[in-house]
């Protein structure tokens, strides 16, 4: 799975849990300015998950990681080659 | 929510009502804000609406009026001398009984002698939610700037019956009924409640962060949650924190605290077609009593109880159960939710909000000093602890019913609550706990 596919995934899942049209997110959209509460933001990682086979709550992320759908792509590519 | 009106009415004196309050530097103009509530009033009649139950297919519905009437929206306006006089009487307010069926919300305008003034909003859970209140608050403000209909075009008045996808209900109500039966293994720490049909009043015990200090707790829930920015669980390992070192010794010993957490299930973008109604589901977060008592063991344990509960939706899965419930009688739902945990149901609910309804600082031209929820306690356990945000910093306040906790527990509860959240003094504690 590359970095580009991980964060299609991830702009796709942030638009359904957040109800958004497709589109309104890109791979440099500020995630933090699109008000992901703790249950949304929980819900982001289960999906992403259990789609990219890779464990986040146990390898945890940097706040660094959360800025765009970029970065946390690429983070989560680099957990799974962990 | 008509059964948990239901419930509250049967062990708290008031029912399922809240009490929102704005603390306003200056004094609105109170013709302009009754004028401006008589505008909603007529615009939005299923504020005088109430809950009815259709007997072909017993689905529960809100009915609306065809118009207000002659009913207005209650807005009384008193003078208070100081600080302690209007909270006195907004305590008051919320603490009504006999409250009509009928009045779903009322508001009480305090004049400070000092020229402050203050805005206590009681509203019925049946009808709004913590968000919903602060909503309206808004749309009182946009009335007056001539946007009503702008606004009010996209409140939807209507909920669905629910009367469908029963499959997803049920497999929901089994997922619900298999957790609570895990929690129901256990026996639940609480405090106990006075003898029926003797609740007394709600009290409530309030405290604030600053702004740098909402920061750190951020950036403190954030690390432990490994680096993801996620709050809940850190502010409900706290409320333990603080509930253990309160109440030693419960009434009621247990080898479990839980808590009965509030999850938004709100979409973002539809802040006005969700005014009305209740959009909040639940967790059930535990903690056994063999945890030690630090913050970063406590933690740990609310976030492995958080993500267990989450990966299973159990959030969705109480939707799609209450739902279902709906059509069922109510005192049946009471009796079941009771014996599920002995009669106990919870140590403390707790709801810690980041996103309000109220993202602008004036109201009526007025700028907003702070804005907070005095939110219901009702029985068991009688206990209600809730964060909200408003401008950037947490406002905490812990309402409590008459007979469950006395006010120098509650104070001690809040002092130490908030010092969790801050680490003060608490890591001094942990290491003389660790000796």
């Amino acid at each position: 799975m590359t970095v580009d596919d991980i964060q299609q995934i991830l702009i796709n899942e942030i638009q359904t849990l957040l109800a958004l049209k497709p589109g309104s997110v890109t791979a440099e959209t500020a995630l933090p300015t699109l008000g992901i509460d703790s249950l949304k933001f929980v819900s982001l990682v289960l999906a992403i998950e259990k789609q990219c086979n890779v464990h986040l709550m146990k390898k945890g992320l940097k706040p660094a990681d959360m800025a765009t759908a970029l970065a946390m792509a690429t983070a989560i590519h680099a957990r799974q080659a962990e | 929510m008509a059964g948990l009106h239901y419930h509250a009415r049967q062990t708290s004196h008031t029912g399922s009502y809240s009490l929102v309050v704005m603390e306003l530097n200056g004094l609105p103009d109170a013709a302009v804000f009754r004028d401006a509530l008589n505008q909603i009033s007529a615009r939005l009649p299923m504020v005088h609406g109430w809950t009815k139950r259709d007997f072909r297919n017993l689905a529960p519905y809100w009915h609306i009026p065809k118009s207000p009437g002659r009913a207005n929206i209650p807005l009384t306006i008193v003078d208070a001398s100081d600080d302690a006089t209007a909270d006195r009487l907004l305590s008051d307010h919320v603490n009504a009984t006999n409250r009509p069926d009928r009045e779903h919300l009322n508001f009480l305008f305090v004049r400070i002698a000092d020229g402050t003034s203050r805005i206590g909003v009681v509203f019925d859970h049946r009808m709004l939610d913590a968000i919903g209140a602060e909503t309206f608050l808004r749309l009182i403000d946009l009335t007056v700037s001539g946007q009503l209909e702008e606004y009010a075009s996209k409140v939807k008045q209507e909920e669905p019956p629910h009367l469908d996808v029963w499959e997803k209900q049920f497999a929901g109500g089994k997922t619900v009924f298999r957790r609570m039966k895990m929690i129901g293994q256990r026996d639940v720490c609480a405090m106990a409640m006075p003898p029926a049909g003797r609740f007394g009043r709600v009290h409530f015990a309030h405290e604030h962060l600053t702004t740098a200090e909402t920061t750190h707790f951020l950036e403190t829930a954030s690390e432990e949650c490994g680096g993801m920015p996620i709050v809940l669980p850190s502010a409900a390992a706290r409320a333990v924190y603080a509930m253990r070192a309160a109440v030693p010794n419960p009434p009621l010993p247990g080898t479990q605290h839980t808590l009965f957490t509030t999850a938004s299930m709100r979409t973002n973008d539809q802040q006005w077609e969700q005014l009305f109604f209740n959009h909040f589901s639940f967790l059930l977060l535990t903690v056994g009593t063999e945890v030690p008592q630090s913050l970063p063991d406590l933690a740990t344990a609310t976030r492995d109880s958080f993500f267990d509960q989450m990966k299973e939706q159990i959030p969705q899965s109480l939707a799609d159960a209450a739902a279902l419930s709906r059509v069922s009688p109510r005192w049946l739902n009471q009796r079941f939710n009771y014996s599920m945990f002995k009669g106990r149901v919870c140590s403390l609910y707790f709801a810690c909000l980041r996103d309000g309804g109220y993202k602008t600082d004036t109201f009526l031209g007025v700028p907003i000093a702070n804005l907070y929820h005095k939110p219901l306690a009702f029985g068991p356990p009688g206990l209600n602890l809730c964060m909200t945000t408003f401008g950037g910093r947490f406002n905490l306040v812990l309402s409590y019913l008459e007979g469950v906790m006395n006010d120098t527990t509650a104070a001690t509860l809040m002092r130490t609550f908030k010092a969790a959240l801050l680490r003060q003094d608490v890591e001094r504690h942990d290491a003389k706990n660790a000796k």
